[in-house]
Formats: C-alpha cells, structure tokens, sequence
C-alpha cells in the first residue's frame, strides 16, 4: 500500500492522511482499486486508451496539410473530494464571484476603486486589458454569467485560488467529457458511496443561460462562439454544443444588423439571445477591438451596448483576472461586501510598487529564490510557478515592473494516478466552475482537475520544479467527484422534462461544410473504384480478358482519374502514352501526395477536416468513422509504396470507411437541412463521376472485343455487373448498358437516380416566399439536366460517327451534364453559402 | 472665436459594398475653452441606424450601420465653435517639471490629477521607446518648468523632424518615425506623447482642426483645411495645455478640438468596416470658416444626444 502514499511529507496528499492511511472519502474507491489486483492499474489504463479513441476527444486544432490531433489527456483515477470540503469551497466561490461582479460594475461605470484609491489606476489602465470602448455600458445588470477559479491545496489542507476566469472560462465540456469516461470505467461506482452527479449543474447552467436573454423569456436562443476548429480546444466546443443543445458558430457565421447580434442561416438572419463566449475579447469585434482580428463579428461591442444579446461573459470581463488584483482582493472584499475574503490567494505582490519590488529584487540572488514571477495576464500555458528566472527576465522587471507579480513558490498537493507506467504521484490543480443565473450562483460539484506530469522516483518540490499542468507540457486531466463518507442510500434524481430546444435554423457555414463533406467522401470514392480497377487490369489473366483487352481498358480509366480529380496532365496530357506504359509514379502522386490538390490523400483530408470542424452536428459513431479514415490515411502515408498491388491492398479499409460513412450519414442522420446538403454535395459528386466516366471510356468507338470489355469493367466499377446479368440476360452492348448507367430508375449508382434525389433535395432548399422551385436557379439547373438524361435516346446515344469515330450524342450529353452540374454548385454556394463577404478598414486621411 | 466647419469625407468603391459598420468622432467636444453651437451629421446613403453616445474620454461617438448596397458613401459634419481663447497665448509660469510628477503620482492626490495619470502610461499606438529617451533628456534639463520644458519639446520635434505626408502610415509605429524623423501631424503628437510619458508626465492626444491662411494677397481655397492633430499635457491644478508640433506653437483660438484620448487610436474621426467594395478610394474636404463674433443663431439647448441632427439626403 504504500506506494500509494505522498512521497514528500511536507506537502498535502489528497488520497493519504498518513502512508497507508487512506482518506475516509478515498477509501472505498481505493479498496475497490487494490481488489483487482496488480494487473488493475494496466487494465484501467488501456480501458481509458480505448475509451479516449472511441470518444475522438482531442486537444488540438486542426491544421492544414495534417490529420495528426493529440487525444485528450486524461488519467482514470479521480480526484476526490469531500462533501464538507467541497460547501466550503461553494461559499468562498460565490463570495469571489460576488465580489468580482462588482469590480466588474465598477471599473465600466464610476470608478469608486480608482477615485477612492483602493487600487491602483495603472493596474486598470497601464496594461491593455481594460476595453475602453465597453465603458458607459448600464452597469446595473452587468453579470458574470461564468466564472471559474483555479485552486492548489497548501500543505494544511487549505485551498487558494491561482487564478480566476472571467473573461471566457473553458473546461466545461471537458469537466463532462471526463465523466462520461469515469462512468464508463467505473460501471460499479455506485458501491464508492453518492458521487454527487453533474447533470442538474449542466442543466441548470442551460436554464441560467436562457434566462441572461433580454428579450425572450422562452426559447432564448443561444449560440456558442467559437474560433473554429484552428483553435486547440474546438472539440470541447463542440462537444458543449451537442451536450447542451447550443447552435455552434464562428465569428463569421455572425452579422451585426440594427445594432442586434445574428446567425446568418439558410433561412437568413436569426437574432442571437445569448452569445456563450468561448472568443478572447480583444478579438470580438474588428470595428472597436482588435482590428486585425478574423474571429469576430463587426459591430459586436455596439450589439452589447444595444442589450439585445446577453453576453456570457460580457466584453470586458478579461480584466478582473489581472493577477496584479490580488494583493487588493482583501481590500476590495470589505470595500464591496463588508467581508472578510473567505477564499484566499497565495500572498502576492505587485511589482509596480516600489516597497514589493525591491523586497522581490533584493532576494533575488538567495539560493533558492523563493519567488516565483508572474505576468499580468494569466498564461495557461505558464507552469504554477510562473517564468523560469533569469537574467533577461530580471532585465524585464527592472524596465516594467509594474507588469509583473511576485508570490511564494507553490507546492501542490499530490494525488495518485495512472498513466503507461502503472500507478504514479501527480501534483494537482482543480479548477471549479460557476453559474449565475442573474439571480442564484451554482457551483458545480464537481469540476476539472489538472494534473502534472507524473513523479516519477523523484522528490516533489525540487528547487526549479515549476509544476507545469498543461496538456503540451505532459499534464492530464482528471474527473472530479465530490463524495460523502457517510453511508446513505443513493437517492434517485426526479427526471426532468429536458428545456425545449428552439428550432434553429442552419448556419450557411454548417451547410456549406456539409454540402463538401458530401462531395469530398463521394470523390475520395470515385477515386479508389478507378484505381482499384485500373489496377487490377495491369494483373495478368485475372479476369479473363485479353491483353488487348486489358491495356485499352486500363487507358481509359487512367483517363478519366486524371479528368475526375482535375489532376491535369497526367494520363490525359500529350504524353499520356507514355504515362500509360508507366504509371506507377503518377498513380502514386494522384493518391497519397495531399499537397496535390484533387489528389485521393487531398480529398481525404478535406474529408476529415470538414467533420471535425462540424463535430458537433456527427453523430459519435460517424466521427469514429472518419476518425478511422484518418488514422488509415495517416498509416498508409507514412509506408514506402513501390508496389501497386500493396497499394491496393491498403486500400480496402479506405473503402470500407467511406461506405460506413455513406451508410451512417444515410440510415442516421436526421432528414434535416443539413443532411440535405450533405447529400446533395454526394449525389451532384456522383452523378459528376458518372457523366465523365461515360465519356471518357465510351465517348470515342473501339473494336468490339475491346468494347465488351470496357462496359464489363464499367459495370464492375459500379457495382452493376452481377445484376445487369441478371436482370438483362444478354450479351453487353453499349445501348443497354448506357441505358441502365444513365437512365435506370432503380439502379442507385445511375445518374438519373442521383439527379432525382437532387431535385427532390432542391424542392426542400428554402427559398423566399412565392417563389417556385423551377424559379430558383437551383430548381432549374437540376430540372434541365433531369430533362436531358430522362429524354435522351440510349439506341441514338450508342451510335459511332463513322467518319470521327466518335459517339456524338453520347458526348453532347455528357458535356451538356458536366457543363450543368457545377453550375448547381455555384447557384447552391451563390444562394446559399454567401456568408462572409471579404471586409475591409475605413480610415481617414493623415495630415 | 466663432467658427463654422464642413468636413466632408468621400469613400468611393470599384463594387458594391453590401454592408458597413462605421463610428465617427466629428462632433466636437464642449469644454471649458469651447463651445459648440451646433452640430449636424449627414449620411448618404441613408443609415439604418444610429446611435450617439460619450465614450470614456468625454467624445461624442456617432455609430452607424448601412445595410443597403453602395458604391459611395459620404459622410459630412458640419459644426459651428466657439472658441474661448484668442491671440497668441503667452507661456504660463509652472513649476519644475520634477515636482509636476511627483504631485501626479502621489497617492493622496485629487480625483482630477488621479485620472491624469491614466496618460501616463503606455497606449496601443504609443508605446515605451527607449529612442525617446535622448529626446527626453535634451529638453527635461534638471529643474526646468514643465511648460517651458513642454515647449522646447514642441520646437524641437518642429525642427528636428521632416513634415513629410506619405511618409509614414497609420500603422507605422513609433520607432519608425522616430528613426525616419518624418511623419505628419499624427505622428509629431505621438512622439511629444512619447517623450512626455517616458518621463511619467502625462500627456494626451487632440484631433481637431486648425484655421489656416491662405498666402497673402490669395482668396481662400474651398476644402484647403485639413483635420489636424496635437497633444496636450497635464499641469495639476491648472489642467491641460495644448502644443501643436507640426507648428510649434502653443494651442491657441485657431486650434479647434473634436476629441482627446491616449493616442490616435482613441480619436480617429471615422472608422468604419465595410463588406464587398473590394478596396476604397478616399477624398477629404475640410473648411473651417470664421464667423462674425456675435451670434448668427441661438445655441440650441443641450440634448442627451449632444445637440446632434441627422440629415440624410
């Protein structure tokens, strides 16, 4: 047992009173850990790999030219907290929250903490973080609808806060997350004792939201602002979104319009009630903050001086976590509240002060330096003990002191945990969350730990030891679960009727997203079916076709590869000959190079880089799919390929996830707008295919042999050789065949099946009102080439010109089609994915 | 001085613009050595909306949105000043430019020298520059008055850089026009804020209008003025003194002020963001007019929204 046991005895053991003394409220958690024996902590460990990779939680942004994404780091061991423990922690956060609500009011209205001198002005103004143009707001019903507190425990016991959020707290979804995986592993934790749940905190944090909007008491709609999948924490974005049935959006997703926030969508603008803010403030409106910003929304800072849209947290905010604040808290406290503040920091000073600085500055050479130096702004990426200390930084505090704080190094307590290497010592930082429903604060009972990364055989506390927790730096995370040590029974939560969630309309984003996400999964499979084929026909004997056969098949389908992914000149150039007897270079280039644009490994790419930005709107099973794709591509990439057939053979998975995501995404998704883009991005991709394959393999006569080979491998890549024999019974000929490729009702792999699903998708598009389909450029696109393919002759279509040897109809058609169908596109993008027009400043003259 | 001023600002585009966002700071501010009379802002197109307000520093902010397409958008202020002060002022006695800062920066100081100090500290576009120091230094001789101090600044940042338009543009930072010694007006008031805050002083920044003369014996050119820019500086229980660096001169009748704030970037008279248009062609026409003393019209009462009238044409 005792290597369980804190390792330093000076600092506090969140699991252990004494070594092999466990905690009252740990004991039954760890009893249950120790009866699994020594192979436990293993087994917990590859549960949790497993359950991270089913999850697809990632802390990572998404990256052009990369699939690669870090999974969310997590360690299955809890932290556990004691209930008593816990309450004293609810009182001193509501307090710290009420008390920063009125600094809040304060700082954008009258300024009595300045003009009364109980902080400094320089604090406020010297260091950017103030939004001059959010001051003058009505500040009567400014709140902080979040707030989240960052906490070590000290050696007694105690807990203080490191940092606070205010401006944009995040963990939310991750605190969730990390739930979600600790039920999983731990399917008997109800014998632990009550573990206080999270849902009525998410539910209630739901409601609180609902209730912050102005204007509409009911149905408030609220949207999530996000900076979009670039940024690190997009997937808790979206995770929050889907748990809490938030409309996900970007800055540009956005408009301001008389002073209101909207979400532009399909159905055109939608004003915005809340906005959960998940954007830094500076970067919200390029108009009055930030001008180089791309994530906001112009005109943002005049939507909240307008009130229409509550803000979650207001504009402004980001100033009440300026570290520098914290030598006044105290003061400040029974300026506001008349209180003591129950909730402490670690003592700090303030460097802008002359007495601290050269308190700070005159010990700066002991040996240890017992200081750790801070800036301003708290930075998540900072270890707890802050910058590492040296010359240059000394340098910066001489020129700018009044940036920094000084605080005595912290020595977080430590907690067991699992990772790799069985069971470790980790140091621990627990970050709590808030609610404030404008009435009521509700602290979560629960929360997001951070751990550091594991001790490993060394003794905490060593001198430049700076306890980084952040995911890059080795750290992890942990589920918090507030427990009793008292034994009562379980009670049951009443089950609530969930809030109605609004219909919202789909952002143009979103749908423009899924429209490509269609078409990308669709060409990524065009492309494989005519490699696949093209490769198997340069195997001898395989199909029983001549070589003749053979060669002039294979020509033809490295022809239309080259004309399908738009990788010009390839098998179509004038040296196409030569690329035919060798294509082994070019096939390679066309299929795994991603910087190649139309290329297999590009579309893959754009495949999955279009789900993760939409992960909110995937099912999770539809996201493992693509996941597994991803890490397909990714492998296959990596491996040398000289050998085609090894190529080949790689493929197969490929294909597969790409038919469970055609399968999924039909048999799952809501018939919602969103699907119907997402489809008819596929079928226009398809029908795409099919018109080009035609004319490429068909369009110019060949002797007869040759020709019965290629509409066998026509049929073959399309899935219809077996039931062409079946349902025709006659030998191939080139008139049946395009017949039942183009014109065939009841062949979904033939083009007159897709343009009916388009226009069937076309009639549900949202048009304004009065308007009819065939008046729509949409409706009258699909219309015409519905028309042409439904009309078209198949006998008049087979027909040669004997003096060019070619199939003329067949080829006006196909063109005709192929001119059509990116004209449908662009009538979709021009009527429907307008969403952010390039902006540029206005300035005057300089004189 | 009665003045009427006309400031015109023109945005034409190469394609439709479906959208923009604009604030503008063209009213100018009442304080105690100026009036102002009357104040119309006029949009073409027609705004969708409007919304005027005070920002932190005491400006009057007008907010506006056009939703209609345009390929032009005008923008003109017309305003008409008193100004309180004439002639040529002289230089007012002051105390040492030392016992200046030590009095802003005391703890116990009053709310007006308190809030000064705001503009002692570093702003977006004027930033601590070690290259101000050896200007500082030069003109902050031990002992010297603050204003007579202020003064040599203002006559050395005249002599000693190039008036140079097209030298330098809006993001040019402070180094650059310090190491070019060229710039334009905006740039002169941000290096005298410079060199003023580097040595604790506080110091802010004035967008305005100055009075020109045409040369001898010449009429008048309509829309010869131009918008104008300047610093003032902080003296505790005296208030602010205005220097003009592009002129080295004090601040007298004929600097006529919009707004004031920590650097350009607090002040700039318009600002907008517009969608589509592709890029803009900008023209600028300013005439500031002298008016006979005596009143043409009344003053009209003070309203919340600053005496403002929207005309659209």
């Amino acid at each position: 047992m005792t290597v369980f046991s804190a390792q330093v005895p000076s600092g506090y053991d969140e699991a252990f009173a004494a070594p092999g003394e466990p905690r009252g409220h740990w004991r039954s958690f760890l009893d249950h850990l120790y009866s699994g024996g020594p192979e436990r902590p293993g087994r917990l460990w590859d549960q949790t790999l497993h359950l991270l990779r089913e999850s697809g939680a990632v802390y990572s942004g998404a990256t052009a030219g990369s699939t690669q994404r870090r999974p969310w780091a997590f360690d299955p061991i809890p932290m556990i907290l004691h209930h008593a423990e816990w309450q004293r922690l609810e009182v001193g956060l509501m307090q710290r929250h009420h008390l920063f609500t009125l600094l809040l009011r304060d700082l954008y209205g009258i300024q009595r903490v300045i003009s009364e001198g109980i902080i400094p002005s320089e604090l406020v103004f010297g260091h950017g973080d103030f939004l001059f143009p959010l001051w003058g707001r009505p500040t009567r019903k400014l709140t902080l609808p979040l707030y989240a507190a960052d906490l070590v425990r000290l050696a007694d016991g105690r807990f203080q806060v490191v940092s606070d959020r205010t401006q944009a707290p995040s963990g939310h979804g991750y605190a969730l997350q990390n739930r979600r995986l600790t039920h999983r592993l731990f399917p008997d934790r109800a014998t632990f004792g009550p573990i206080q749940p999270l849902q009525p905190f998410y539910r209630s944090m739901r409601t609180g939201l609902m209730r912050l909007a102005p204007h509409a008491a009911q149905n408030a709609h609220i949207v999530l602002m996000t900076p979009g999948p670039a940024n690190e924490t997009h997937y808790e974005h979206t995770f929050l979104a889907h748990a809490m049935g938030l409309t996900l959006a970007q800055g540009n997703d956005m408009t301001v319009r008389g002073g209101r926030l909207c979400l532009r969508t399909l159905h055109g603008l939608l004003p915005v009630d809340v906005i959960l803010r998940r954007v830094d403030e500076a970067w919200c409106d390029p108009l009055e903050l930030n001008e180089d910003s791309l994530l906001g929304v112009v005109g943002m800072v005049q939507a909240a001086r307008e009130g229409y849209t509550a803000m979650a947290n207001p504009l402004g905010s980001g100033i009440l976590e300026n570290l520098g604040l914290h030598p006044f808290l105290p003061a400040l406290c029974r300026f506001f509240l008349g209180e003591n503040l129950l909730l402490e920091n670690p003592k700090t000073l303030w460097l802008g002060a002359e007495t601290s600085r050269n308190q700070v500055m005159e010990s700066w050479h002991h040996d240890p330096f017992p200081w750790s130096i801070l800036p301003l702004q708290p930075d998540l990426a900072l270890p707890v003990n802050g910058l590492s200390v040296d010359e240059s930084l000394r340098r910066q505090i001489l020129e700018n002191p009044s940036r920094f704080i000084a605080r005595p190094r912290i020595h977080p307590s430590m907690i067991p945990g699992v990772d790799a290497q069985g069971m470790c010592q980790r140091h621990l930082l627990y970050r709590a969350f808030l609610h404030h429903d404008g009435n009521t604060s509700y602290v979560m009972p629960g929360g997001l730990a951070r751990v550091s990364p594991p001790e490993k055989g060394r003794h905490a506390g060593m001198p430049d030891h700076g306890y980084p927790f952040s995911p890059r730096q080795g750290g992890s995370t942990k589920d918090v679960w507030v427990m009793d040590d008292r034994d009562h029974p379980e009670v049951a939560t009443p089950v609530q009727s969930q809030d109605s969630i609004p219909p919202v309309g789909l952002p143009s984003r979103v749908a423009e997203n899924l429209f490509w996400i269609g078409r990308y999964a669709e060409r990524s499979e065009g492309i494989i079916r005519l490699f696949r084929e093209a490769t198997t026909l340069m195997e001898e004997d395989e199909i029983g076709l001549s070589r003749e056969q053979r060669r002039h098949c294979r020509h033809r389908l490295l022809s239309t590869l080259t004309h399908f992914t738009g990788t010009y000149p390839g098998f179509a150039g004038e040296d196409a000959r030569l690329q035919w007897a060798n294509p082994d270079q070019e096939l390679r280039s066309v299929m795994l190079d991603a910087n190649r644009t139309g290329s297999l490994a590009f579309s893959l790419q754009a495949l999955i880089n279009g789900g993760f930005s939409l992960r909110d709107r995937l099912s999770s099973d539809t996201w493992l799919i693509l996941d597994n794709i991803s890490t397909h591509l990714g492998r296959w990439q990596r491996q040398r390929m000289d050998d085609m057939n090894h190529l080949l053979w790689d493929l197969g998975p490929l294909l597969q996830g790409l038919m469970a995501f055609a399968g999924l995404t039909w048999e799952n998704m809501h018939r919602d707008l969103g699907w119907m883009f997402l489809d008819l991005g596929r079928r226009l991709e398809r029908a795409m295919f099919l018109a080009q394959l035609m004319e490429t393999c068909l369009g110019k006569g060949d002797s007869q042999t040759n020709e019965i080979a290629m509409l066998e491998r026509l049929l073959a890549l399309n899935d219809g050789l077996e039931s062409f024999r079946f349902h025709f019974q006659t030998r191939l000929e080139v008139e049946s065949v395009l017949a039942k490729l183009l014109q065939d009702d009841t062949d979904p792999r033939s083009l007159v099946f897709q343009l009916t699903l388009m226009e069937r998708h076309a009639h549900q598009a949202p048009r304004s009102p009065g308007q009819t389909l065939y008046r729509t450029p949409l409706g009258r696109t699909v219309f015409e080439s519905l028309a042409a393919i439904r009309l078209a002759d198949a006998p008049a279509l087979a027909q040669t010109n004997p003096a060019s040897g070619q199939r003329e109809n067949l080829l006006q058609l196909t063109q005709r089609i192929r001119n059509l169908l990116p004209m449908f596109s662009e009538t979709a993008s021009d009527n429907y994915f307008r969403h952010a027009d390039a902006t540029h400043h206005l300035f005057t003259a300089r004189t | 001085m009665r003045y009427q001023i006309r400031h015109t600002t023109r945005y034409l585009y190469p394609e439709t613009v479906s959208l923009c966002h604009n604030r503008v700071q063209l009213q100018p501010v009442e304080r105690a050595d100026q009036r102002c009379l009357r104040f119309d802002l006029t949009l073409q197109p027609e705004p969708n909306l409007v919304r005027s307000y005070k920002d932190f520093f005491g400006n009057w902010i007008h907010y506006f949105e056009i939703h209609k397409p345009h390929r032009k958008l005008e923008i003109t202020a017309l305003s008409e000043v008193m100004r309180m002060i004439d002639g040529t002022p002289t230089l007012a006695p002051s105390p040492p430019w030392e016992t200046v800062h030590a009095t802003i920066h005391r703890a116990d100081s009053n709310v007006e020298t308190r809030r000064s100090l705001l503009f002692s500290m570093p702003s977006p576009l004027v930033a601590s520059e070690p290259a101000l120091h050896p200007l500082a230094d030069q003109v902050f001789t031990p002992g010297r008055p603050l204003l007579a101090a202020v003064m040599d600044l203002t006559q050395l940042i005249h002599d000693s850089f190039a008036y140079a338009p097209g030298a330098t543009s809006i993001s040019t930072p402070l180094g650059q026009v310090l190491q070019q010694k060229a710039g334009v007006c905006q740039d002169f008031a941000h290096v005298a804020i410079g060199v003023l805050r580097s040595k604790g002083l506080a110091a802010r920044y004035v967008s305005g209008y100055l009075e020109t003369q045409p040369p001898p014996g010449q009429p008048k050119l309509q829309g010869s003025d131009a918008s104008h820019a300047w610093f003032e500086t902080f003296l505790p229980g005296s208030g602010w003194f205005g220097f003009d660096p592009t002129n080295a001169v004090q601040v007298a009748g004929r600097h006529i002020v919009l707004a004031v704030g920590r650097d350009y970037a607090d002040v700039p008279p318009v600002k907008g963001v517009v969608t589509g248009g592709r890029e803009h062609r900008l023209s600028v026409a300013v005439d500031v007019v002298p008016l006979a003393e005596e009143l043409t019209m009344t003053p009209p009462a003070f309203s919340p929204d600053g005496g403002a009238t929207f005309l659209t044409s």
